[in-house]
Protein backbone atom coordinates (compact mmCIF):
# COMPACT_ATOMS: atom_id res chain seq x y z
CA UNK A 1 0.00 0.00 0.00
CA UNK A 2 3.02 2.48 0.73
CA UNK A 3 5.23 1.70 -1.63
CA UNK A 4 2.12 2.25 -4.48
CA UNK A 5 1.91 5.74 -2.96
CA UNK A 6 5.64 5.89 -2.98
CA UNK A 7 5.22 5.15 -6.83
CA UNK A 8 2.45 7.60 -7.73
CA UNK A 9 4.07 10.28 -6.37
CA UNK A 10 7.49 9.47 -7.94
CA UNK A 11 5.74 9.29 -11.45
CA UNK A 12 3.70 12.53 -10.71
CA UNK A 13 6.72 14.49 -10.11
CA UNK A 14 8.53 13.25 -13.26
CA UNK A 15 5.57 14.73 -15.15
CA UNK A 16 5.66 17.84 -13.32
CA UNK A 17 9.38 18.32 -14.45
CA UNK A 18 8.34 17.20 -18.06
CA UNK A 19 5.59 19.71 -17.81
CA UNK A 20 8.13 22.49 -16.58
CA UNK A 21 10.81 21.68 -19.31
CA UNK A 22 8.52 21.88 -21.93
CA UNK A 23 6.51 25.04 -20.76
CA UNK A 24 10.24 26.42 -20.54
CA UNK A 25 10.99 25.93 -23.98
CA UNK A 26 8.04 27.25 -25.68
CA UNK A 27 8.81 30.03 -23.20
CA UNK A 28 12.25 30.70 -24.88
CA UNK A 29 10.85 30.07 -28.45
CA UNK A 30 8.67 32.25 -28.49
CA UNK A 31 10.26 34.75 -26.64
CA UNK A 32 12.80 33.95 -29.00
CA UNK A 33 11.71 37.26 -31.00
CA UNK A 34 11.84 39.74 -28.76
CA UNK A 35 14.70 38.04 -27.46
CA UNK A 36 16.74 40.94 -28.68
CA UNK A 37 14.18 43.66 -26.97
CA UNK A 38 13.82 41.83 -23.69
CA UNK A 39 16.91 40.16 -23.01
CA UNK A 40 18.13 41.49 -19.59
CA UNK A 41 14.56 41.18 -18.67
CA UNK A 42 14.59 37.70 -19.95
CA UNK A 43 17.80 36.60 -18.74
CA UNK A 44 16.81 38.05 -15.26
CA UNK A 45 13.54 35.62 -15.50
CA UNK A 46 15.29 32.88 -16.50
CA UNK A 47 17.69 33.15 -14.01
CA UNK A 48 14.99 33.43 -11.37
CA UNK A 49 13.13 30.17 -13.03
CA UNK A 50 15.61 28.38 -12.88
CA UNK A 51 16.68 29.34 -9.35
CA UNK A 52 13.06 28.69 -8.54
CA UNK A 53 13.05 25.57 -10.21
CA UNK A 54 15.77 24.75 -8.73
CA UNK A 55 14.48 24.78 -5.67
CA UNK A 56 11.37 23.13 -6.52
CA UNK A 57 13.73 19.95 -7.65
CA UNK A 58 15.56 20.30 -4.45
CA UNK A 59 12.32 20.14 -2.53
CA UNK A 60 11.05 17.69 -4.38
CA UNK A 61 13.54 15.59 -3.98
CA UNK A 62 14.02 15.76 -0.58
CA UNK A 63 10.64 15.25 -0.50
CA UNK A 64 11.09 11.98 -2.57
CA UNK A 65 13.94 10.71 -0.61
CA UNK A 66 11.61 11.28 2.51
CA UNK A 67 9.03 9.32 0.67
CA UNK A 68 10.84 6.69 -0.08
CA UNK A 69 12.49 6.29 3.25
CA UNK A 70 8.30 6.05 4.73
CA UNK A 71 7.51 4.04 2.15
CA UNK A 72 10.56 1.61 2.68
CA UNK A 73 9.81 1.57 6.25
CA UNK A 74 6.10 0.96 5.44
CA UNK A 75 7.07 -1.92 3.08
CA UNK A 76 9.35 -3.89 5.65
CA UNK A 77 6.50 -3.59 8.02
CA UNK A 78 3.79 -4.73 5.97
CA UNK A 79 6.23 -8.05 4.79
CA UNK A 80 6.94 -8.50 8.38
CA UNK A 81 3.44 -8.13 9.09
CA UNK A 82 2.69 -10.25 5.53
CA UNK A 83 4.96 -13.06 7.80
CA UNK A 84 2.91 -13.01 10.63
CA UNK A 85 -0.01 -13.47 8.67
CA UNK A 86 1.15 -15.90 6.01
CA UNK A 87 1.88 -17.96 9.02
CA UNK A 88 -1.49 -17.70 10.16
CA UNK A 89 -3.10 -18.16 6.39
CA UNK A 90 -0.82 -21.71 6.40
CA UNK A 91 -2.15 -22.83 9.74
CA UNK A 92 -5.74 -22.06 8.50
CA UNK A 93 -4.76 -23.45 4.89
CA UNK A 94 -3.35 -26.67 6.48
CA UNK A 95 -6.14 -26.96 8.87
CA UNK A 96 -8.58 -26.35 6.15
CA UNK A 97 -6.54 -29.07 3.89
CA UNK A 98 -6.65 -31.83 7.18
CA UNK A 99 -10.41 -30.87 6.75
CA UNK A 100 -10.87 -31.30 3.33
CA UNK A 101 -8.93 -34.61 2.81
CA UNK A 102 -11.54 -35.97 6.07
CA UNK A 103 -14.17 -34.86 3.82
CA UNK A 104 -12.45 -36.59 0.80
CA UNK A 105 -11.82 -39.55 2.35
CA UNK A 106 -15.52 -40.10 3.88
CA UNK A 107 -16.64 -38.67 0.44
CA UNK A 108 -14.28 -41.38 -1.47
CA UNK A 109 -15.59 -43.80 1.00
CA UNK A 110 -18.87 -42.93 0.32
CA UNK A 111 -18.54 -43.19 -2.68
CA UNK A 112 -16.77 -46.00 -3.08
CA UNK A 113 -19.41 -47.70 -1.32
CA UNK A 114 -21.90 -46.52 -3.58
CA UNK A 115 -20.07 -47.13 -6.22
CA UNK A 116 -19.64 -50.44 -5.07
CA UNK A 117 -23.63 -50.92 -4.55
CA UNK A 118 -24.06 -49.78 -7.95
CA UNK A 119 -21.68 -52.08 -9.31
CA UNK A 120 -22.86 -55.15 -7.06
CA UNK A 121 -26.78 -53.78 -8.55
CA UNK A 122 -25.26 -53.04 -12.27
CA UNK A 123 -23.54 -56.46 -12.50
CA UNK A 124 -26.39 -58.36 -10.76
CA UNK A 125 -28.58 -56.45 -13.26
CA UNK A 126 -25.92 -57.39 -16.21
CA UNK A 127 -26.33 -60.88 -14.79
CA UNK A 128 -30.05 -61.31 -15.17
CA UNK A 129 -30.03 -59.38 -18.39
CA UNK A 130 -27.26 -61.68 -19.69
CA UNK A 131 -29.41 -64.65 -18.75
CA UNK A 132 -32.25 -63.28 -20.61
CA UNK A 133 -30.45 -62.72 -23.55
CA UNK A 134 -29.11 -65.54 -23.77
CA UNK A 135 -31.99 -67.56 -23.33
CA UNK A 136 -33.12 -64.95 -25.86
CA UNK A 137 -30.65 -65.78 -28.12
CA UNK A 138 -30.99 -69.80 -27.05
CA UNK A 139 -34.76 -69.91 -27.94
CA UNK A 140 -33.96 -67.67 -31.36
CA UNK A 141 -31.34 -70.02 -32.09
CA UNK A 142 -34.19 -73.17 -31.57
CA UNK A 143 -36.46 -71.14 -33.17
CA UNK A 144 -33.77 -70.46 -35.97
CA UNK A 145 -33.34 -74.12 -36.13
CA UNK A 146 -36.66 -75.03 -36.59
CA UNK A 147 -37.27 -72.58 -39.45
CA UNK A 148 -34.05 -73.75 -40.77
CA UNK A 149 -35.16 -77.13 -40.46
CA UNK A 150 -38.62 -76.79 -42.24
CA UNK A 151 -37.28 -74.69 -44.74
CA UNK A 152 -34.45 -77.12 -45.60
CA UNK A 153 -37.03 -79.39 -45.97
CA UNK A 154 -39.11 -77.64 -48.29
CA UNK A 155 -36.03 -76.97 -50.14
CA UNK A 156 -35.00 -81.07 -50.54
CA UNK A 157 -38.97 -81.54 -51.31
CA UNK A 158 -38.59 -78.71 -54.15
CA UNK A 159 -35.47 -79.93 -55.24
CA UNK A 160 -36.89 -83.47 -55.59
CA UNK A 161 -39.92 -82.33 -57.80
CA UNK A 162 -38.02 -80.26 -59.35
CA UNK A 163 -35.63 -83.35 -59.96
CA UNK A 164 -38.50 -85.36 -60.78
CA UNK A 165 -40.30 -82.40 -63.01
CA UNK A 166 -36.50 -82.33 -65.21
CA UNK A 167 -36.19 -85.80 -65.22
CA UNK A 168 -40.50 -85.89 -66.59
CA UNK A 169 -39.33 -83.64 -69.42
CA UNK A 170 -35.87 -85.46 -70.29
CA UNK A 171 -37.50 -88.25 -70.63
CA UNK A 172 -40.77 -86.24 -72.62
CA UNK A 173 -38.15 -84.64 -74.61
CA UNK A 174 -36.27 -88.13 -75.21
CA UNK A 175 -39.61 -89.77 -75.94
CA UNK A 176 -40.49 -87.07 -78.32
CA UNK A 177 -37.07 -87.01 -79.69
CA UNK A 178 -37.76 -91.05 -80.13
CA UNK A 179 -41.70 -90.80 -81.89
CA UNK A 180 -39.95 -88.01 -83.79
CA UNK A 181 -37.19 -90.42 -85.08
CA UNK A 182 -39.61 -93.36 -85.35
CA UNK A 183 -42.18 -91.23 -86.85
CA UNK A 184 -39.27 -89.58 -89.49
CA UNK A 185 -37.56 -93.32 -90.23
CA UNK A 186 -41.18 -94.59 -90.53
CA UNK A 187 -42.04 -91.74 -93.21
CA UNK A 188 -38.20 -93.11 -95.02
CA UNK A 189 -39.56 -96.74 -94.28
CA UNK A 190 -43.15 -95.31 -96.32
CA UNK A 191 -41.32 -93.66 -99.09
CA UNK A 192 -39.69 -96.91 -99.22
CA UNK A 193 -42.37 -99.23 -99.48
CA UNK A 194 -43.75 -96.94 -102.00
CA UNK A 195 -40.64 -97.00 -103.88
CA UNK A 196 -40.11 -101.22 -104.01
CA UNK A 197 -43.96 -101.14 -104.76
CA UNK A 198 -43.32 -98.99 -107.37
CA UNK A 199 -40.31 -100.64 -108.75
CA UNK A 200 -41.91 -103.80 -108.24
CA UNK A 201 -45.41 -103.23 -110.10
CA UNK A 202 -43.35 -101.41 -112.95
CA UNK A 203 -41.34 -104.89 -113.37
CA UNK A 204 -44.37 -106.71 -113.01
CA UNK A 205 -46.33 -104.25 -115.52
CA UNK A 206 -42.92 -103.99 -117.86
CA UNK A 207 -43.22 -107.79 -118.17
CA UNK A 208 -46.16 -108.84 -117.79
CA UNK A 209 -48.32 -105.86 -119.56
CA UNK A 210 -49.32 -106.34 -123.15
CA UNK A 211 -49.39 -103.65 -125.94
CA UNK A 212 -52.94 -103.87 -126.34
CA UNK A 213 -52.99 -103.63 -122.26
CA UNK A 214 -50.72 -100.61 -122.53
CA UNK A 215 -53.21 -98.93 -124.88
CA UNK A 216 -55.93 -99.64 -122.68
CA UNK A 217 -54.25 -98.08 -119.89
CA UNK A 218 -53.52 -95.35 -122.31
CA UNK A 219 -57.04 -94.95 -123.34
CA UNK A 220 -58.63 -95.41 -119.39
CA UNK A 221 -56.24 -92.16 -118.71
CA UNK A 222 -57.10 -90.28 -121.57
CA UNK A 223 -60.85 -90.49 -120.66
CA UNK A 224 -59.52 -89.72 -116.96
CA UNK A 225 -58.00 -86.21 -118.32
CA UNK A 226 -61.14 -85.67 -120.23
CA UNK A 227 -63.45 -86.05 -117.05
CA UNK A 228 -61.30 -83.60 -115.11
CA UNK A 229 -62.33 -81.02 -118.12
CA UNK A 230 -58.25 -80.75 -118.80
CA UNK A 231 -59.07 -80.43 -122.46
CA UNK A 232 -61.80 -77.65 -122.47
CA UNK B 1 -56.78 -75.68 -145.20
CA UNK B 2 -54.38 -76.66 -147.81
CA UNK B 3 -54.75 -79.76 -149.94
CA UNK B 4 -51.46 -81.73 -149.05
CA UNK B 5 -51.96 -81.13 -145.32
CA UNK B 6 -55.95 -82.03 -145.36
CA UNK B 7 -55.48 -85.22 -147.63
CA UNK B 8 -52.67 -86.18 -145.61
CA UNK B 9 -53.71 -85.50 -141.85
CA UNK B 10 -56.96 -88.16 -142.70
CA UNK B 11 -54.37 -91.29 -142.37
CA UNK B 12 -51.24 -89.17 -140.39
CA UNK B 13 -51.71 -88.53 -136.76
CA UNK B 14 -48.52 -87.61 -135.41
CA UNK B 15 -46.26 -84.69 -136.81
CA UNK B 16 -43.25 -86.72 -137.32
CA UNK B 17 -44.95 -89.13 -139.49
CA UNK B 18 -46.47 -85.96 -141.28
CA UNK B 19 -42.90 -84.75 -142.04
CA UNK B 20 -41.23 -87.83 -142.83
CA UNK B 21 -44.28 -88.52 -145.31
CA UNK B 22 -44.56 -85.53 -146.83
CA UNK B 23 -40.71 -85.97 -147.60
CA UNK B 24 -41.12 -89.27 -149.27
CA UNK B 25 -43.42 -87.47 -151.31
CA UNK B 26 -41.69 -84.83 -152.59
CA UNK B 27 -39.37 -87.03 -152.97
CA UNK B 28 -41.02 -88.72 -155.42
CA UNK B 29 -42.60 -85.80 -156.98
CA UNK B 30 -39.23 -85.10 -157.94
CA UNK B 31 -38.56 -88.13 -159.03
CA UNK B 32 -41.75 -88.71 -161.24
CA UNK B 33 -40.97 -85.00 -162.99
CA UNK B 34 -37.01 -84.37 -162.66
CA UNK B 35 -35.90 -87.81 -163.44
CA UNK B 36 -34.37 -88.92 -166.79
CA UNK B 37 -37.67 -90.21 -167.62
CA UNK B 38 -40.26 -88.46 -166.01
CA UNK B 39 -43.57 -89.99 -165.57
CA UNK B 40 -47.04 -88.76 -164.08
CA UNK B 41 -46.95 -89.37 -160.33
CA UNK B 42 -49.37 -92.22 -159.30
CA UNK B 43 -50.44 -94.50 -156.73
CA UNK B 44 -48.64 -96.76 -158.41
CA UNK B 45 -45.67 -95.31 -159.25
CA UNK B 46 -45.76 -94.19 -155.29
CA UNK B 47 -45.51 -97.82 -154.44
CA UNK B 48 -43.05 -98.92 -156.55
CA UNK B 49 -40.80 -95.83 -155.93
CA UNK B 50 -40.91 -96.66 -152.05
CA UNK B 51 -39.96 -100.10 -152.81
CA UNK B 52 -37.18 -99.35 -154.96
CA UNK B 53 -36.01 -96.80 -152.01
CA UNK B 54 -36.33 -98.82 -149.00
CA UNK B 55 -36.21 -102.28 -150.38
CA UNK B 56 -35.69 -103.91 -146.49
CA UNK B 57 -38.44 -101.78 -144.71
CA UNK B 58 -40.85 -101.80 -147.06
CA UNK B 59 -42.60 -104.67 -145.75
CA UNK B 60 -42.97 -103.58 -142.21
CA UNK B 61 -43.81 -100.18 -143.00
CA UNK B 62 -47.01 -99.00 -142.73
CA UNK B 63 -47.31 -96.38 -145.52
CA UNK B 64 -50.10 -93.64 -144.94
CA UNK B 65 -49.47 -91.95 -148.36
CA UNK B 66 -49.69 -95.06 -150.53
CA UNK B 67 -53.74 -95.11 -148.69
CA UNK B 68 -54.47 -91.96 -151.17
CA UNK B 69 -56.17 -92.39 -154.43
CA UNK B 70 -54.69 -91.20 -157.78
CA UNK B 71 -56.73 -88.12 -157.76
CA UNK B 72 -54.64 -86.75 -155.29
CA UNK B 73 -51.41 -86.90 -157.73
CA UNK B 74 -53.44 -84.95 -160.06
CA UNK B 75 -53.16 -81.64 -158.64
CA UNK B 76 -49.12 -81.37 -158.94
CA UNK B 77 -47.11 -80.67 -161.73
CA UNK B 78 -43.40 -79.85 -161.51
CA UNK B 79 -44.26 -75.67 -161.22
CA UNK B 80 -46.02 -75.90 -158.37
CA UNK B 81 -45.84 -78.99 -155.93
CA UNK B 82 -42.78 -77.23 -153.87
CA UNK B 83 -44.70 -74.26 -153.26
CA UNK B 84 -47.79 -76.27 -151.97
CA UNK B 85 -45.47 -78.38 -149.99
CA UNK B 86 -44.14 -75.27 -148.58
CA UNK B 87 -47.62 -73.93 -148.02
CA UNK B 88 -48.95 -76.95 -145.86
CA UNK B 89 -45.48 -76.85 -143.24
CA UNK B 90 -46.36 -73.86 -142.66
CA UNK B 91 -50.04 -74.29 -142.06
CA UNK B 92 -48.71 -77.79 -140.42
CA UNK B 93 -47.01 -75.48 -137.55
CA UNK B 94 -50.18 -73.65 -137.05
CA UNK B 95 -52.07 -76.93 -136.46
CA UNK B 96 -52.62 -77.50 -132.91
CA UNK B 97 -50.77 -80.64 -131.17
CA UNK B 98 -50.42 -82.61 -128.04
CA UNK B 99 -47.14 -84.24 -127.03
CA UNK B 100 -47.86 -87.54 -125.62
CA UNK B 101 -45.72 -89.36 -123.06
CA UNK B 102 -46.14 -93.23 -123.07
CA UNK B 103 -44.17 -96.12 -121.08
CA UNK B 104 -43.81 -98.38 -124.61
CA UNK B 105 -43.46 -97.83 -127.98
CA UNK B 106 -46.77 -98.60 -130.11
CA UNK B 107 -47.35 -99.62 -133.57
CA UNK B 108 -48.87 -97.12 -136.58
CA UNK B 109 -52.47 -98.80 -135.19
CA UNK B 110 -52.99 -97.96 -131.40
CA UNK B 111 -51.17 -94.36 -132.37
CA UNK B 112 -54.21 -93.77 -134.77
CA UNK B 113 -56.25 -95.13 -132.20
CA UNK B 114 -55.22 -92.60 -130.06
CA UNK B 115 -54.86 -89.90 -132.72
CA UNK B 116 -58.79 -90.58 -133.91
CA UNK B 117 -59.43 -90.24 -129.90
CA UNK B 118 -57.99 -86.96 -129.77
CA UNK B 119 -59.60 -85.85 -133.11
CA UNK B 120 -62.86 -86.57 -131.54
CA UNK B 121 -62.71 -85.53 -128.15
CA UNK B 122 -60.31 -82.37 -128.50
CA UNK B 123 -59.66 -81.19 -131.92
CA UNK B 124 -60.27 -82.83 -135.28
CA UNK B 125 -56.68 -80.81 -136.94
CA UNK B 126 -54.45 -82.04 -133.58
CA UNK B 127 -51.22 -83.86 -134.58
CA UNK B 128 -49.40 -85.71 -131.92
CA UNK B 129 -45.70 -85.77 -130.62
CA UNK B 130 -45.34 -89.01 -129.45
CA UNK B 131 -42.32 -89.80 -127.34
CA UNK B 132 -41.75 -92.98 -125.05
CA UNK B 133 -41.26 -92.54 -120.77
CA UNK B 134 -40.57 -96.13 -119.50
CA UNK B 135 -40.61 -94.31 -116.02
CA UNK B 136 -44.80 -93.84 -116.61
CA UNK B 137 -44.93 -97.31 -116.17
CA UNK B 138 -48.48 -97.71 -117.10
CA UNK B 139 -51.25 -95.07 -118.22
CA UNK B 140 -49.82 -91.90 -120.35
CA UNK B 141 -48.78 -87.90 -119.52
CA UNK B 142 -48.82 -85.29 -122.21
CA UNK B 143 -48.48 -81.62 -122.29
CA UNK B 144 -51.17 -79.69 -123.55
CA UNK B 145 -51.23 -76.26 -124.00
CA UNK B 146 -47.88 -75.89 -122.49
CA UNK B 147 -49.27 -77.39 -118.91
CA UNK B 148 -48.00 -81.20 -118.51
CA UNK B 149 -50.85 -83.28 -117.07
CA UNK B 150 -49.73 -86.44 -115.41
CA UNK B 151 -52.05 -89.65 -115.87
CA UNK B 152 -49.72 -92.47 -115.41
CA UNK B 153 -49.72 -95.11 -112.39
CA UNK B 154 -46.63 -93.62 -111.12
CA UNK B 155 -48.76 -90.78 -110.43
CA UNK B 156 -51.66 -92.54 -109.09
CA UNK B 157 -48.90 -94.70 -106.61
CA UNK B 158 -48.05 -91.63 -105.26
CA UNK B 159 -51.89 -90.39 -104.87
CA UNK B 160 -52.42 -93.43 -103.59
CA UNK B 161 -49.21 -94.19 -101.51
CA UNK B 162 -51.07 -93.74 -97.78
CA UNK B 163 -53.73 -96.67 -98.96
CA UNK B 164 -50.48 -98.59 -100.08
CA UNK B 165 -48.36 -98.25 -96.67
CA UNK B 166 -51.65 -98.93 -94.80
CA UNK B 167 -52.28 -101.84 -96.63
CA UNK B 168 -49.04 -103.36 -96.40
CA UNK B 169 -48.46 -102.56 -92.85
CA UNK B 170 -51.80 -104.25 -91.82
CA UNK B 171 -50.36 -107.40 -93.95
CA UNK B 172 -47.29 -107.43 -92.03
CA UNK B 173 -49.53 -106.86 -88.57
CA UNK B 174 -51.72 -110.26 -89.81
CA UNK B 175 -48.39 -112.03 -90.40
CA UNK B 176 -46.72 -110.82 -87.27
Amino acid sequence: MESSFVYIFALTLIILTILIVVFLILQLRNSGQIQKLAYPIYDYTVKKAQRKAQSIIQDAKENAKTMLADAELQSIKIISEGKIETKDIRESYRKKVDELAKELESSFVQHSRDAEKVYSEYSELFQKRFEERVQSVEKNMEDLAGQFSSAFSEIKEEGKNRINEQIDNEVKGVKDLVDAYKKERMSIIDEEIVTLVEKTTSTVLQKDMSLKDHADAVMRALENAKQQNIFS
Amino acid sequence: MNNITKQLSENIYTRSDFYREAALLKEFLEHSFFSKSPAKPSKRALKAFLKAKEPDEFENNSYAILELGDEFFEQFGQDNFYDLFKESEKEMEMLPFVALYMPVSFSQKEIAMFGKWFRENVDENIFLDVKVDVDIVAGCTFVWKNMHHDMSFKKLLEEKKNEVVEIINRSVKQEA
